[in-house]
């Protein structure tokens, strides 16, 4: 994926930015690293739309040991189930040490329409962290 | 459904752009990084890569004089941020988003926000 990117290496806060296509459906992805969060905009309208703090807990279960766990709050737009789920599952390919602030705006919100965006988001996050390659996505993380 | 969901991804250019500038006042050296969206602009300024709070503002048809904000994260006794996004959202008539973390300091914000005018008349295409 080619995308044109424009990252600044001089300002503390580096980020990235890609848009992709997917069956017709524009999507603008941005991702600005903080040092205290990553800040992450899945967009199809170009604006901010809800806005969703994910936070990585663990959770400590004497039959388990320990869980990672990640919390959805919505801080404004659209407090719905479906919300928390996408922003959770979009996260969770993220595989974030520091919560995670998405904002979200789809027109589609169907599966088909939201996990062909998770790898377009992982490379757009990892370019923004400043590894440049691309990972290839694994099926397993497409499947689950 | 076909099993493979990548073949229907095609990169294009990004809508969204980032603009970043640098000053040094009053002895702090103070990023900008702004985010350009469709008529609104997302502005983070502060003196470490630190994102603490977060607040939005917007002109209304209804309050003609201020704009309309509030703060969305971070301390809500802070109010620097909101007043920073009111302002900036009366000047430019778009929807704003402050993340300010500055060193609280009477003289320092009236400075900040003078550079932010100034740029935005300088660059006015980055926001």
């Amino acid at each position: 994926m080619a995308a044109p990117v424009s990252s600044t290496s001089k300002s503390p806060v580096s980020s990235a930015q890609v848009a992709v296509n997917v069956k017709g459906q524009r999507t603008d992805i941005h991702c600005s690293v903080f040092t205290d969060q990553l800040y992450v905009i899945v967009t199809q309208f170009c604006k901010l739309g809800t806005l969703v703090q994910v936070k990585p807990e663990t959770v400590v279960d004497d039959m388990e040991g320990t869980t990672p766990v990640l919390t959805a709050k919505v801080l404004f737009g659209n407090d719905e189930p479906l919300v928390h789920v996408i922003s959770r599952r979009i996260a969770a390919s993220l595989k974030p040490s520091k919560p995670v602030l998405l904002a979200l705006s789809l027109k589609d919100t169907s599966r088909e329409a939201v996990f062909p965006l998770l790898p377009a988001i992982q490379s757009c996050v990892a370019r923004a962290q400043g590894g440049n390659s691309a990972q290839p996505i694994s099926e397993e993380v497409l499947v689950r | 459904m076909e099993g493979n969901d990548e073949t229907n991804v095609e990169s294009i250019h990004p809508l969204i752009s980032v603009h970043n500038f640098e000053d040094n006042i009053l002895g702090n050296q103070i990023y900008f990084h702004v985010i350009k969206l469709s008529e609104s602009f997302h502005i983070c300024v502060g003196t470490a890569a630190v994102m603490k709070n977060m607040a939005v503002a917007m002109q209304t048809k209804y309050n003609k004089g201020s704009a309309s904000g509030n703060a969305l994260f971070g301390d809500a006794g802070d109010t620097v941020s909101l007043n920073m996004a009111q302002k900036l959202a009366q000047k430019t008539g778009k929807q704003v988003f402050v993340s300010c973390s500055v060193p609280y300091d009477q003289n320092l914000i009236p400075l900040v926000e003078k550079r932010i005018s100034d740029e935005i008349k300088s660059h006015p295409q980055h926001f």
